[in-house]
């Protein structure tokens, strides 16, 4: 089994807000997992406690219960160099270029000059920032302004990235440009922790991913997973009575809907030709014949973590 | 120490591409408005002309300094302060950066800031003491500026320490009670009540010694009375005749004292800071 860059066991984190200083549980005994080498999305609604579990990771909030890990350190500036953070939305400093501040970050760092030298001017580009690059950043889109915050969270090389919705804001060319960045960093065998609302960007580029509601894990499991085919088959049939119970037989079907003379039967896909020939023998008419998959992430997300779950 | 610098010129820089030079412009504007009878005044009494120069000179500088510790309180107020509500701070605590390091960067940058703007402001009056041909004091305007420099520390750090706080009205209005409460510090201290004195005592022992300017004596003249007014001067006015008095060892024993305090209170400063949560909404 790979190392753990990310461990977290039992996280707790409970605020008090408002006049009345109410408790608020924002993340109530979250555990997750980020082996190295491997791109683990971090998905569900807003208010989940997303952001309050990466912040913990990344050392600004003190966890009320459980423990937090990294690198097999505790978060804070002790690993600081080893990750990259793109918040969600990257507010820098106006006056600066994207030259200049690429820079600072990489400074503060620990990057020295020669090497910061070598590494913005080939980013700036991978960014297509080269152009905007000696500007003041105060003049820059909100798309512009993303890629740059891409672009600090990759200056130093980390062996970690965290990325807090990293196609927010972006238009779809942007959006492409972070996911293929994304698929680079894994290739390189980097480690990536990344929150997201698009369930589509997840697939395209995690290994893993993990939902969350109400500040706890309600799934986790293998991208790979989701959406997969079965051994199982649906086959749907018109003129069904229950005199046809009998047919079931061939196949261990079962009978999984049934309405108005028409049924749909699974059966396994070693039954399916046996079942189909007994179905054509007693003259009942056939309507679609499909293998059945695994619940799409989509499915799985709306099921445990969507508003409705 | 790094990160510190870094941190420290970046938020020089920042001070400086926020109109620094139009706030300059402005102090010009003001030291030459505070200068103006001394400048256009013409065919006067000699004693009177010179009590003019003089005191456009002393007085500007004195101004000035104000005006540098109060861009000490508002810089040090909006420093911390905006990072948290700007969200700046997230990529930069997300490095290997301690809290109290980026803190004690802020703190050097802005000081850092106030004190050239306060050597501009003492550049600014050699000249016009050179332009209406008066004599400065060195020593004492040394022991002066050193005296605004340890409050702009004072201020800039206090202000710096509690914006970390998220509020820079708060971290305004805290560093003004600081700067005004040492003036009240003496009468609680001789009042009869034993509760008032007790109370003035301890804020004494709390407090950091008050900022007294002595840019009044850098260049002085003493005021003239017309001669159908000397018999009935109020006390007040005759102490403007008499030659300021420094103080040399107690000035440099109040700067030191100012800039100890302004040392502790950073440091509770960096202890609260570094041990809280940073929420953002």
């Amino acid at each position: 089994m790979s190392e753990a860059v990310i461990s977290v066991d039992g996280l707790v984190k409970n605020y008090r807000a408002g006049v009345r200083r109410s408790v608020v549980h924002a993340v109530r005994g979250i555990s997750l997992t980020v082996p190295r080498g491997s791109v683990v999305a971090f998905v569900g609604p807003n208010g989940a406690g997303k952001t309050t579990t990466i912040h913990t990771v990344l050392g600004f909030i003190k966890p009320t219960a459980g423990q937090v890990r990294v690198f097999g350190q505790s978060p804070g500036p002790g690993v600081g160099g080893r990750i990259g953070y793109q918040p969600e939305i990257f507010y820098t400093y106006p006056f600066y270029t994207a030259h200049q501040a690429l820079r600072y970050y990489g400074q503060l760092a620990g990057m020295s000059s020669s090497d910061l030298n070598k590494a913005i001017p080939p980013l700036l580009e991978r960014m297509s920032l080269t152009d905007a690059g000696k500007r003041p950043i105060s003049g820059y889109s909100k798309g512009m302004t993303q890629r740059l915050g891409l672009a600090q969270a990759l200056v130093h090389d980390p062996e970690l990235l965290i990325l807090d919705e990293p196609t927010s804001g972006l238009d779809p060319e942007g959006r492409r440009l972070v996911l293929d960045i994304i698929g680079e960093e894994k290739a390189r065998g980097r480690t990536v922790f990344l929150s997201s609302h698009i369930l589509s960007d997840v697939e395209r580029t995690c290994d893993e991913v993990v939902m969350v509601r109400q500040g706890q894990v309600v799934m986790a499991d293998r991208i790979a997973s989701f959406g997969a085919a079965s051994q199982s088959w649906d086959i749907e049939v018109f003129g069904w009575t229950s005199t046809h119970a009998g047919l079931l037989e061939h196949g261990a079907a079962t009978v999984v809907q049934q309405s108005d003379g028409s049924a749909i039967l699974r059966c396994d896909a070693a039954a399916k030709q046996a079942l189909l020939r007994a179905i054509v023998a007693a003259n009942l008419d056939i309507g679609t014949v499909q293998a059945m998959r695994a619940a799409t992430l989509e499915e799985t997300y709306m099921k445990h973590a969507g508003v409705t779950a | 120490m790094k990160h510190i610098v870094l941190v420290a010129k970046n938020a020089f820089r920042g001070v400086m591409s926020q109109r620094a030079l139009y706030m300059w412009g402005f102090a010009v504007v003001i030291m030459f408005l505070r200068s103006a009878p001394a400048l256009f005044s013409q065919n006067r009494a000699p004693d009177f002309m010179a009590f003019l120069r003089a005191n456009a000179v002393s007085g500007s500088l004195d101004m000035w300094s104000y005006l540098c510790m109060a861009g000490a309180i508002y810089l040090g107020s909006t420093s911390m302060s905006s990072e948290l509500h700007s969200k700046r701070i997230i990529t930069v605590l997300a490095r290997p950066i301690q809290r109290w390091q980026m803190m004690i960067g802020k703190w050097i940058g802005l000081s850092a800031f106030c004190v050239v703007t306060l050597g501009l402001g003492i550049a600014l009056g050699f000249g016009l003491s050179r332009y209406l041909g008066v004599n400065v004091e060195g020593d004492v305007l040394a022991i002066s500026a050193t005296r605004t420099i340890a409050g702009i520390v004072l201020f800039a750090g206090v202000a710096t320490a509690v914006s970390t706080m998220g509020s820079a009205p708060i971290a305004a209005a805290v560093t003004m009670f600081l700067a005004i409460v040492p003036a009240l510090i003496p009468p609680l201290k001789d009042d009869p009540s034993p509760t008032y004195q007790r109370i003035g005592k301890a804020l004494d022992v709390i407090i950091a010694p008050g900022y007294a300017s002595n840019y009044n004596g850098v260049v002085w003249a003493p005021m003239p009375i017309p001669p159908q007014f000397r018999g009935r001067v109020p006390p007040q006015v005759r102490q403007l005749q008499q030659r300021p008095q420094v103080d040399f060892d107690a000035q440099r024993k109040q700067t030191a004292e100012t800039v100890g305090y302004a040392g502790v209170y950073f440091l509770l400063g960096c202890i609260a800071f570094t041990r809280r949560d940073l929420k953002f909404s």
